[in-house]
């Protein structure tokens, strides 16, 4: 191999995530040549997955297998791979065991409490408080605990469970996100609608006594079964972005519309209802599983873009605030895999006429259902970071942290209560990518106190 | 262990062959994301299909089968991406990546002979840059450096290491 080959330049870049998709291209052409760079490329990554299991211990390995979560841990580079491995397994069943079903007092610890209030008890919950419980009847507020496992749950009342285990949860009925961390992998929340494994790192859920539950993916993967193991229901995997809606009858439906606690999307609570009342898309039920987030009043510096990438956040432009009249605006944070969606409609329910803004990249061109029924407020946000290999294209800006930044438009229009509708971000017959927009609505009256400029 | 043999047997065979189908899945694939989901995707289908396989066969052969169509898969549902190879270079990349997995194995166990050769302060900053969770621009700037600038150290340490693994296989006469 040598060193001064310029073309390793792009395996080091591609192996890292940083090449283009001209320097990808280029990377292709030279390996469909080159059967000496085939072998260096699959040595350099190859040598990649190697320090990454190092770097990581590769302590353990989760895999489910029909009816078992199993923990897998075991030494790596220190004997002949054909000999039996040396591993610890722990079998955390899914099924029936007795031991499983044992109650158990669970050691938690109150993180957050707003009000929140257990059983008959008429004294909140207090921070640093820390209970072992087995039961758990949340009448009042919202509280977080962290249990043993790092694992945090955030509860709102009224919620009603029971802890089968540290790593097992029955709601009967409620509303909670969890937080699993690194080592809670696999922790379990079930319902009468059927359970839901999280594979990392966190979700939510909302259960109906002997009815229907719905779960929403914030960030990594989940699987989720409707009923039980014993009906031979399958697991369906969910990953961020995803929700479903399900029940042991009528089995698992798109939930297209979750109302999101601000500190899910990445801001600080502040209080106020949403005057989006629904969003739904044009995508088929049965296709895809993803959610569109709606943080009332969500709009504020530092708030996740969108539902699917963890990075962009919405902020001022530098040495700028953002404008008074879209500060604090409900924020609908949309799907960025849906920016090739040529035929995509998304359509906002308002409860009362409102001011609705779309924040459009500036690079690329209006589509035109945004030119006809919208105009451009002048105004202007940034959004990032994105990905490394976004440098160097024209219009990003690069920050002190050495990542890329965009300039997004914002564009509004005013909007009556009812059904509201957006296109897709790029015209049928523009051929260049485009990012997704940004939504954002904010009720009329409190648009029209701050005209912009 | 389990109370099935059969479950048992799977997972002595999956864990055994967990690193190489990793890094099979690996060569394949523009990140490391989309590697670790793929090899969750991977997992599944091998356990959904263990019923099929007959012991004595070739299991590392019946995996890499699998991870292969789970690869294609996820890159023909990712085709707008032009980050993903195209489907004539993921074929060959595959087949050459599987022909070679024995090398490649041997190669990963002598790396830790080869770590070991680096100076501490280079070692401790690879396994830092990728350890799980680390954000490279926070590294560089904890290191006083640019991202840019991290990265090319880690490129040429990597190419060192390489090269180090490749003599000792030579070296054993295995190259």
């Amino acid at each position: 191999m040598n060193p001064k080959d310029h073309r390793l330049a792009w395996v080091q870049r591609y192996a890292d995530g940083l090449a283009s998709a001209e320097e990808v291209a280029q990377l292709q052409a030279a390996l469909r040549e080159d059967a000496e760079l085939r072998r260096s490329f699959l040595d350099y990554v190859n040598l990649d997955s190697a320090l990454e299991a190092t770097a990581a211990g590769r302590a353990t390995a989760v895999v489910e297998f029909g009816d078992r979560v199993v923990h897998v841990s075991r030494r790596r580079f220190h004997w002949p791979h054909w000999l039996a491995v040396t591993a610890a397994l722990v079998v955390l069943s899914v099924g029936a065991a007795k031991w499983w079903q044992r109650p158990a007092g669970v050691t938690v610890e109150v993180i957050q409490s707003e009000g929140a209030r257990f059983g008959t008890s008429a004294e909140p919950l207090r921070v640093g408080t820390r209970l072992s419980l087995d039961r758990v009847e949340l009448r009042s507020g919202e509280v977080s605990l962290r249990l043993s496992s790092g694992v945090v749950l955030k509860m709102t009342a009224p919620l009603e469970a029971r802890f089968e285990t540290p790593m097992r949860l029955r709601m009967v009925h409620g509303r909670l996100s969890a937080d699993v961390g690194a080592h809670g992998i696999g922790f379990t929340v079930v319902t009468d609608a059927g359970e839901v494994v999280d594979l990392g790192t966190s979700f939510g859920v909302e259960a109906e006594r002997g009815g229907e539950s719905r779960v929403a993916v914030f960030s990594g993967l989940v699987k989720v079964r409707r009923g039980t193991a014993d009906e031979g229901h399958a697991f369906t995997t969910l990953s961020e972005g995803e929700a479903v809606r399900f029940s042991a009858v009528a089995g698992l439906r798109r939930w297209q519309h979750v109302a999101m606690a601000a500190g899910a999307a990445g801001v600080s609570a502040r209080s106020g209802t949403a005057v989006v009342g629904g969003v739904c898309d044009n995508l088929s039920e049965d296709e895809l599983h993803p959610f569109y987030g709606v943080v009332s009043g969500g709009l504020r510096p530092g708030s996740l873009a969108f539902t699917d990438k963890p990075n962009p956040r919405w902020a001022p432009q530098p040495g700028d605030s953002i404008p008074p009249w879209l500060d604090g605006a409900d924020l609908v944070r949309t799907y960025h895999q849906f920016r090739h969606r040529k035929d995509y409609e998304l359509v906002l329910t308002l409860r009362a006429a409102a001011t609705v803004f779309v924040l459009v990249d500036v690079r690329q061109p209006a589509p035109g259902w945004l030119v006809e029924r919208f105009y451009d407020s002048g105004a202007r946000v940034r959004v990032g970071p994105w990905q490394p290999a976004m440098i160097g294209e024209p219009g990003t800006e690069v920050r002190s942290d050495g990542l890329p930044y965009l300039a997004f438009a914002v564009w509004q229009a005013d909007a009556g209560p009812g059904e509201f509708r957006l296109g897709a971000p790029r015209d049928t017959d523009h051929k260049d990518p485009a990012l997704m927009y940004g939504v954002a609505v904010k009720a009329r009256a409190n648009a029209a106190a701050v005209s912009p400029p | 262990m389990t109370d099935n043999p059969r479950h048992d047997q799977f997972l002595r065979l999956f864990t055994a062959n967990e690193p190489d189908l990793h890094a099979f899945v690996r060569s394949l694939l523009p990140t490391r994301d989309d590697a670790r989901e793929v090899m969750q995707e991977v997992a599944v289908v091998l356990w959904r299909k263990f019923g099929t396989y007959a012991t004595g066969e070739d299991f590392r052969k019946w995996a890499f089968g699998v991870a292969r169509y789970e690869v294609l898969a996820y890159a023909r549902d990712k085709a707008r991406d032009r980050h993903v190879f195209d489907d004539d270079l993921l074929q060959t990349l595959a087949a050459e990546s599987a022909a070679g997995v024995d090398v490649r194995e041997l190669q990963r166990e002598a790396l830790e002979r080869c770590l070991q050769n680096l100076p501490e302060s280079q070692r401790e900053l690879l396994l830092n840059a990728y350890a799980p969770g680390t954000r490279m621009d926070r590294l560089a700037h904890a290191r006083g450096q640019t991202a840019m600038a991290l990265y090319k150290l880690l490129h040429r340490l990597r190419l060192a290491l390489i090269d180090c693994t490749r003599r000792e296989l030579a070296n054993q006469g295995r190259a």
